[in-house]
């Protein structure tokens, strides 16, 4: 091994006793190993994306759309949506502008933020919002709150459009600030157990007898459940990661019979006795399996659904998911209605509508035009039939022909018998952002054993409730 | 510990101090403010139309319950800094920053004075190593945290798989609220690159002289070091410390992108940054978002005076000289 310093300065040397020990890696050696770690490193996190089957050509193609010209009125719409189901709005669009000559429109194509539409936000901010956007349901009382949305009541009556044409939860949810601001143009009957049959098969269960009671889930999640070292390699299901944790606590809660809200929706409740007992039971269930921050059965980079991975056994899904599934992966699929909580609930109390809803928003251009295109969407036969067979958007509408699709259908045939039990709605308060925060927040606390599931529940009300009222100071009720 | 050099400060007290105005006299002057002005003009609107403008209004919407869209606004004074005050929320986000910037900092200036130091040696091909060094920290931030997504990833992440080797089982990192800030702060480390560069400046600028005559008085490798290497580089040392905890009190981007606006799991992530995004974007209320943003400058104010005060006094400039 030799000293590598500079020849002018090798005068000191002599008088130095800077020989270099025996067992010293060389300079170059330890650089090349440091240079090897970081490139290593990234090789191999590159060679471990797995392959989910999804193909480029599912996302190219235009997410936006110029209006068809010629026509005397235009609208815009915020497509917030990319790969097939942005596309499938432009084709939305384009047999919209085919069956009439009166309106064109123009999609934007509005990709969200981490779920936040900011560009959206920022248009209406900025008073030159487009003519129709996309809501979630529990979000447009707030919304409704600020004065930015257009009261739809009118053009419904107008169009003799009432309770008798919507699904009864749907219904209920429209109505919950007294009358109509948004039309649900993608409903999601939350939700079914789908399980992956070879799963519960190799795990000595019967395929064809899925769970109905929620003690039923956890005996079978503990005959799935498979560990490696500390790890969980293989899980039956995961009651906190239903779509995140709020939403997998109104799943839980409801098959529990709980509310969230007071009866005359104007107070948070998830102190209740039945939300905490919801609670205690996701809790229970993730320390009886070894712990939620032990799971890990997703490969990196896998984008479809986590029953898709062969490593978990039963999960709800969205349509959406179901048919992603489906049609990307060789997953032999089954699906039952969700178990409910024997003794606190009842089959099917687990059920509840989520979605998105189209709105326009208060400075649109063009509001008549806007209805005009959102009626179709959302209650002609054309409209909700082909939005069906474009996205698997399931129509809110009651007698739309779709529903007799979607009952036929092999993998989201239980979507229908979903829709039709289906009783709940998530929380419709002008604050719904706030208690999906919390929720998310206090929940996996609860979950990972930093709170109780009374003191997680308690701080969600009164920090949600503290902010309802702030919102009704500012903006009155 | 030196201070300033006497002939420096001996220049400073005895020559006159030139009157200068800004004011133009001459008709060149005056000229010159002109085309001054007009080509300094973009960059003089830039500043107060996209930072000015927004500063003050921002101040203004802290002294009031405006929404981000539509609703009705009025002055409420200081309520929305009182708010703070008892918003358990707020409360966990601040301490989740300060975690990230107590520890993230140091380490991140303990692994860039590391590699500094190993890219000062002398080996043939060393500007490839320093390329090397360098390139993750130019690499986008959201596509490195995309990568590093990956190599965190509980069961087939290269972390966790590095560590089975040598038989330690990995966390979950991304999932565990108890790992959660850890993995934040290695995935930082990531980006150390333009740090271990200044420091790499600083490193070679101490005299090698000076080196040479503590091996002459029989110092070894870490009294040079300490003794010698370190007082000439304390300047870049205190910048590094400074700009960091400027950065680490702004923290947003890396935990917004691999844990989400909520802070998962279970707010173990929630940092200001994120915590005034989600009330303005989420929640629409841009009065207390500004009354948040406000605080968490006044914050990093205070850090950095501190910082100056406590670390400042230590620092040798005799090498800057």
């Amino acid at each position: 091994m030799t000293d590598r310093w500079p020849r002018t300065r090798t005068f000191a040397r002599t008088a130095l006793h800077t020989r270099t020990p025996a067992w010293a890696l060389s300079r170059r050696a330890v650089l090349l190993a440091a240079v090897a770690g970081v490139a290593g490193s990234g090789a191999l996190a590159g060679c471990r994306v797995i392959d989910d089957g999804v193909g480029a050509e599912n996302l190219s193609g235009a997410l936006n759309k110029e209006p068809a010209p010629g026509r005397p009125r235009t609208i815009e719409m915020y497509n917030q949506w990319g790969g097939r189901a942005g596309q499938a709005w432009v084709a939305m669009a384009q047999l919209y502008e085919e069956i009439q000559d009166e309106v064109a429109v123009r999609i934007t194509y509005a990709p969200p933020t981490a779920d936040t539409q900011v560009r959206l936000l920022t248009s209406i901010a900025a008073e030159s919002p487009p003519d129709v956007a996309f809501v979630l349901p529990e979000h447009y009382p707030q919304l409704t709150g600020l004065g930015v949305v257009t009261d739809l009541g009118p053009y419904l009556a107008a169009d003799g459009l009432g309770a008798a044409d919507f699904n009864p939860a749907i219904w209920k949810a429209m109505n919950l600030t007294g009358t109509v601001y948004s039309m649900p143009a993608m409903v999601d009957p939350n939700f079914p157990l789908f399980y992956n049959r070879a799963v519960l098969a190799d795990a000595g269960l019967d395929p064809d007898a899925p769970p109905v009671t929620l003690d039923e889930l956890t005996a079978m999640s503990e005959a799935i459940l498979q560990q490696q070292g500390g790890r969980i390699t293989r899980i039956g299901t995961m009651p906190w990661n239903y779509y995140g944790y709020s939403n997998s606590l109104y799943t839980i809660g409801f098959a529990f019979g709980a509310s969230f809200v007071s009866a005359d929706n104007d107070r948070v409740t998830t102190e209740n006795p039945e939300v905490v007992t919801a609670l205690e039971w996701i809790c229970d269930f993730a320390e009886s399996m070894g712990g939620a921050g032990n799971v890990a059965v997703t490969q990196p980079g896998f984008s479809l659904p986590v029953l898709g991975t062969g490593n978990v056994g039963l999960m709800p899904m969205t349509a959406g998911d179901a048919n992603n599934l489906s049609e990307n992966s060789d997953i032999d699929l089954g699906s039952a209605p969700f178990p409910y909580a024997e003794g606190a609930g009842q089959p099917g109390s687990a059920t509840w509508i989520g979605g998105w809803n189209m709105f326009i928003p208060s400075e649109a251009g063009d509001p008549d035009a806007a209805w005009d295109f959102i009626r179709w969407v959302t209650t002609s036969p054309e409209g909700t039939t082909e939005n069906f067979e474009q996205m698997s958007n399931i129509p809110g509408l009651a007698q739309a022909p779709a529903l007799e699709e979607l009952e036929a259908d092999p993998v989201l045939g239980v979507f229908a018998e979903v829709l039709r039990d289906a009783q709940n709605v998530r929380p419709t308060i002008p604050v719904a952002g706030v208690l999906s925060q919390q929720l998310d927040i206090y929940v996996g606390q609860a979950v990972f054993g930093q709170l109780t599931a009374q003191q997680a529940m308690q701080r969600v009300s009164d920090i949600t409730n503290a902010a309802w009222d702030e919102f009704r100071e500012t903006n009155g009720e | 510990m030196m201070t300033s050099t006497a002939p420096a400060a001996a220049r400073a007290t005895t020559q006159p101090r030139q009157r200068t105005s800004w004011i133009p006299r001459t008709r060149r002057q005056k000229h010159n403010l002109k085309w001054g002005l007009i080509f300094t003009s973009p960059a003089i609107v830039g500043l107060l139309v996209f930072t000015l403008a927004p500063v003050i209004t921002s101040l203004v919407n802290s002294l009031t319950n405006v929404s981000l869209i539509g609703g009705n606004s009025r002055f409420v004074g200081l309520e929305n800094y009182r708010q703070l005050l008892s918003d358990s929320s707020w409360w966990m986000s601040l301490s989740n920053t300060a975690i990230l910037a107590i520890a993230a900092v140091p380490l991140g200036l303990l692994v860039a004075l590391g590699l500094a130091l190993m890219l000062n040696m002398r080996v043939r091909g060393l500007s490839i190593y320093r390329v090397i060094f360098f390139l993750p920290s130019i690499v986008p931030i959201v596509a490195a945290a995309v990568v590093w997504s990956y190599v965190l990833n509980p069961q087939y992440g290269v972390l966790n798989n590095l560590l089975d080797a040598v038989g330690i089982q990995g966390p979950g990192w991304l999932s565990d609220p108890a790992w959660s800030k850890p993995a934040l702060i290695l995935f930082g480390l990531w980006g150390v690159g333009n740090l271990m560069i200044i420091l790499l400046a600083g490193l070679q600028g101490v005299p090698v002289e000076l080196k040479e005559q503590a091996m002459i008085d029989g110092a070894g490798p870490w009294a040079r070091f300490r003794n010698v290497t370190v007082p000439f580089i304390s300047p870049h040392l205190l910048f590094g410390l400074v700009t960091g905890l400027i950065a680490g009190f702004q923290y947003f981007t890396p935990a917004f992108v691999l844990t989400g606006a909520n802070g998962d799991p279970a707010g173990s992530t929630l940092v200001s940054g994120v915590y005034l995004y989600s009330t303005a974007f989420y929640n629409f209320e841009l009065g207390y978002a500004s009354a948040i943003g406000w605080v968490l400058f006044l914050i990093i104010a205070v850090v950095s005076v501190l910082t100056f005060r406590l670390v400042g006094r230590r620092v040798y400039y005799g090498g800057a000289a």
